[in-house]
C-alpha cells in the first residue's frame, strides 16, 4: 500500500511556513544567534531560539504555541480537515522533553509528556488516543516511520505526526556538561567543527493512504527502519553499526538500494564523534558520492523535533529542485569521504534518504520520494 | 595534601559509582581508562572534570586535556599539586 | 495482524522480583530501594559493574530484562530479531529532577544528565544483551497493553523482528515498578490485552 505525505507545517527561528523557512535557508542565512549569557549559565552560547512574534497567541506555554502554529499550517494543507476526527485517524506526538520548564518551576505534572498528546487530541477533537514517542533525537523520524507502518498494516487510514522541543536551561546545561556545545554557529562535517547548537522547533505532517485528502501531495513514504548501536548510551558507535543497519533495513523495506538515492538529509550534529560515525556508516553503504547535508547549522539541533522538521524541509528541497548547501561546511573533516554540499545545487532530485541518530544508541532511516 | 592520592581514589570510587571496586583494587599507577586498567569511559572522564572543579576548584577548559590529566591517580595528583 | 504468544514475563516492584508468577527475590522491607536493588544484583549474579552507574529506571529495566533474556532465548534469534518496546507515564522524571537540582546548585553532572531520556533504558538493555534491532519508547497516561501489543505486532509484520520485549517501567519517588513481557511467534499462550493487564495488576 502507498503512503502519501502532505500538509506539512513547521516553525523554527526562520519563520512559520515550510516554504518561508526553505527560502531563508536557500538565501544562505542562519537562524542561530549568539546569546552572551544563555539561561544565566555564565557562558556564551549559539542557539536557534524562536521569536514570540512568529507564534500564535493564546496557549500558556511556548511549546503549545509552537505546536499550534505548526498544526494551523497542516490544517490549511488538507482538503477536508474532518478526516482528523475519523476513528481511522491516529495522532503521533514526538518530543524528548516537552514542557520540561514546568519541572524547574516545581510543577512536575505540568511537564508530563502525555499532556502534549492529550492537548492536541482535544483541540482537534481526534478520536484515538495519541501515541507519544520519546526516543531521544530520532523521535521525529521514528514517529513518521511508526505512522507509515500503521497505514501499511491497515491500523489507520491517516496519521497526523507532530513534534516539538524547546531550548531550555535543562537541556542546555546538560549539553554544556558534556562539553558538546559549539563556540560559534555549528559546522557539521567540517574539519573545524566543535560541537552542536541547540535549537527549538515544531513541525507537523499528515501521512495517508489516500492522496486526495491533501491540497498537494508532497511525497510518498517508501520505507524506514530503526536500529540500536548496542554500544554506548551517549557516544556513537565507532563503526556506525546502528546507522548502517537502519539504512540497510530501510532499503530492504523500500525494495531500493543506494544507487536509487539522489540526496541524503543526514543528522550532522557537528560533534566530532557523531559526524565521523555517519561518514563511516555511509561509506560502508558505498554512498560517498551522494549529495548530503545537515540542517543543524541553519537552525540548530532541535532534538525530538529534528527528524520531523528536517524531513519536511528535505522534501520541500526536492519539490523546489534545489539541494541546500550544508551550512558551516568548508573543509572535509571526516575520515571517510562523503559528498557534503558546499553550495546550493539545482537539478532534478527525486529520492531522499533521511537519517537520525541519538542518545541511547538509537538510529533511524526513512526514504521518501518526491510526489 | 599528604593523603591526596588515597583521597582521590576514594573520590573516584564514590563519584563514579564504582561499587565493586575497593581502594586496594587499583594502584596510583593503574590506568584509569582502557581495558588494562579500571575501564572508565567517556562519561566518567566528564565526571572527573566535574570532580576537579567541585572538590579542588580546578577548571579544565578543554576536555581533551583530560586524557593526560586523568591517566592515573598519580597524574591527577600531580595536576592538583602543580595548579593549586 | 499477527497473533503473538506470551512466553515469559517478569516484574520488579517495591517488594521484590518475580518471573512467571514465581518469586525470584524478596526485598527487605527495612532497607531502602537502592540497597534492595543492589542485593538483587548480587543475588542474580549479574557481575555487570555498569549497573551501579545507572539511574533507578535503568536498574529496574536491567533486572527485569535479565530474567527474560536467557541464553536459550538469545540463541534462538539473530541480534536484530529481538525488538524492545518500553513505556511509562513519567518518562525519566527521577533523573530529570536530579538534574534540575544539580544545575540549580551550579554544576550539571553528565552522568546524571545522560539519564534524562527514557529511552536510555533501551540503550542499556541493548548494550547488556547485544540487541541491535528495532526499538521505541512510548509515554502513555497509564499502562496501555493494547498499544504495546499493537506495536509489537506491527514490528513483527513490517521489520526483521521475530521476538519482542514489551514493557512498562516507572521509577520515581515511592513508585518502583517494571513489568516486562516477552512476546514470540511460537507458543501456546496467546498474548491478550486482558492477560497483560492481569499480570500487571496482580500483587504477587
Amino acid at each position: 500500500m502507498k503512503v502519501y505525505l502532505g500538509a506539512s507545517g513547521a516553525i523554527n527561528p526562520f519563520g512559520n511556513s515550510v516554504s518561508g523557512i526553505f527560502d531563508a535557508m536557500k538565501s544562505g542565512e542562519t537562524g542561530v544567534a549568539k546569546f552572551p549569557n544563555a539561561f544565566d549559565l555564565g557562558k556564551q552560547e549559539f542557539l536557534g531560539i524562536i521569536d514570540e512574534k512568529l507564534l500564535p497567541k493564546g496557549e500558556v506555554s511556548k511549546i503549545y504555541r509552537m505546536l499550534e502554529g505548526s498544526i494551523q499550517q497542516t490544517l490549511e494543507g488538507l482538503q477536508d480537515t474532518s478526516i482528523l476526527k475519523s476513528d481511522r485517524t491516529r495522532l503521533i506526538v514526538c518530543s524528548t522533553k516537552g514542557d520540561i520548564e514546568e519541572l524547574e518551576k516545581g510543577n512536575p505534572s505540568g511537564a508530563n509528556l502525555s499532556l502534549l498528546g492529550e492537548h492536541i487530541q482535544r483541540k482537534l477533537q481526534m478520536k484515538n488516543e495519541p501515541l507519544v514517542v520519546s526516543s531521544a533525537c530520532i523521535s521525529g523520524l521514528l514517529g513518521i516511520i511508526n505512522g507509515a507502518r500503521m497505514i501499511q498494516q491497515n491500523l489507520a487510514d491517516h496519521v497526523l505526526v507532530v513534534g516539538a522541543d524547546l531550548v531550555t536551561k535543562f537541556t542546555l546545561s546538560g549539553f554544556i556538561s558534556f562539553y558538546a556545545t559549539a563556540t560559534g554557529v555549528s559546522k557539521p562535517y567540517d574539519a573545524d567543527r566543535d560541537g552542536i547548537n541547540l535549537g527549538e522547533a515544531a513541525a507537523s505532517t499528515v501521512l495517508s493512504k489516500d492522496s486526495s485528502i491533501f491540497k498537494k501531495v508532497e511525497a510518498e513514504y517508501l520505507g524506514g527502519a530503526s536500529a540500536n548501536d548496542a554500544n554506548h548510551i551517549s557516544g556513537p558507535s565507532r563503526t556506525g553499526e546502528g546507522l548502517y543497519r537502519s539504512v540497510k533495513n530501510a532499503f530492504a523495506d523500500a525494495c531500493l538500494s543506494a544507487e536509487n538515492v539522489d540526496y541524503i538529509s543526514a543528522h550532522g550534529t557537528a560533534t566530532s564523534f557523531n559526524d565521523e560515525m555517519e561518514s563511516i556508516a555511509f561509506d560502508r553503504h558505498g554512498m560517498s558520492r551522494i549529495p548530503l547535508n545537515s540542517f543543524k547549522g541553519y537552525f540548530g539541533h532541535t532534538l525530538g523535533a529534528a527528524g520531523l522538521i528536517e524531513t519536511v524541509i528535505g522534501i520541500e528541497s526536492l519539490q523546489k529542485n534545489t539541494l541546500l548547501k550544508s551550512y558551516g561546511f568548508e573543509k572535509q573533516g571526516t575520515s571517510k569521504n562523503i559528498n557534503v554540499l558546499s553550495a546550493n545545487k539545482e537539478g532534478s532530485f527525486n529520492t531522499m534518504l533521511k537519517t537520525a541518530s541519538g542518545f541511547g544508541g538509537s538510529n533511524a532511516a526513512g526514504i521518501f520520494k518526491k510526489a | 595534601m599528604e593523603n591526596l592520592e588515597e583521597n582521590l581514589k576514594a573520590q573516584i570510587i564514590e563519584q563514579l559509582n564504582l561499587e565493586e571496586l575497593d581502594l586496594e583494587d587499583f594502584g596510583n599507577d593503574t590506568p584509569l581508562f582502557g581495558d588494562d586498567g579500571i575501564g572508565l569511559d567517556s562519561i566518567d572522564a566528564l565526571e572527573l572534570i566535574v570532580l576537579m572543579e567541585k572538590d579542588y576548584d580546578l577548571k579544565i577548559a578543554n576536555p581533551e586535556d583530560g586524557s593526560k590529566i586523568f591517566r592515573t591517580v598519580n597524574t591527577m595528583a600531580e595536576f592538583i599539586r602543580t595548579n593549586k | 495482524m499477527r497473533n503473538l504468544n506470551l512466553t515469559s514475563w517478569s516484574k520488579v516492584t517495591t517488594t521484590g522480583i518475580w518471573k512467571d508468577a514465581k518469586s525470584v527475590f524478596h526485598f527487605n522491607e527495612n532497607e531502602n530501594t537502592s540497597s534492595n536493588l543492589k542485593q538483587a544484583y548480587t543475588n542474580l549474579n549479574l557481575s555487570y559493574p555498569k549497573f551501579f552507574k545507572m539511574d533507578g529506571l535503568c536498574k529496574i529495566g536491567i533486572l527485569a530484562s535479565e530474567l527474560l533474556f536467557t541464553d536459550a532465548v538469545k540463541e534462538k534469534y539473530g541480534d536484530d530479531e529481538i525488538a524492545l518496546i518500553l513505556s511509562n507515564s513519567q518518562s525519566s522524571l527521577q533523573s530529570d529532577a536530579d538534574h534540575v537540582k544539580q544545575y540549580a546548585e551550579g554544576t550539571a553532572s553528565p552522568a546524571v544528565f545522560v539519564y534524562t531520556l527514557p529511552n536510555i533504558t533501551i540503550g542499556e538493555i541493548s548494550i547488556r544483551h547485544k540487541l541491535l534491532g528495532e526499538s521505541n519508547f512510548y509515554i502513555f497516561e497509564s499502562f496501555r497493553s493494547n498499544q504495546l501489543l499493537e506495536q509489537a505486532a506491527l514490528l513483527m509484520s513490517t521489520t526483521p523482528t521475530k521476538a519482542c520485549l514489551v514493557g512498562w517501567l516507572e521509577y520515581f519517588g515511592n513508585t518502583v515498578e517494571a513489568v516486562f513481557f516477552l512476546l514470540e511467534k511460537e507458543g501456546t499462550n496467546p498474548a491478550t490485552s486482558q492477560l497483560l493487564d492481569k499480570i500487571k495488576d496482580t500483587i504477587y
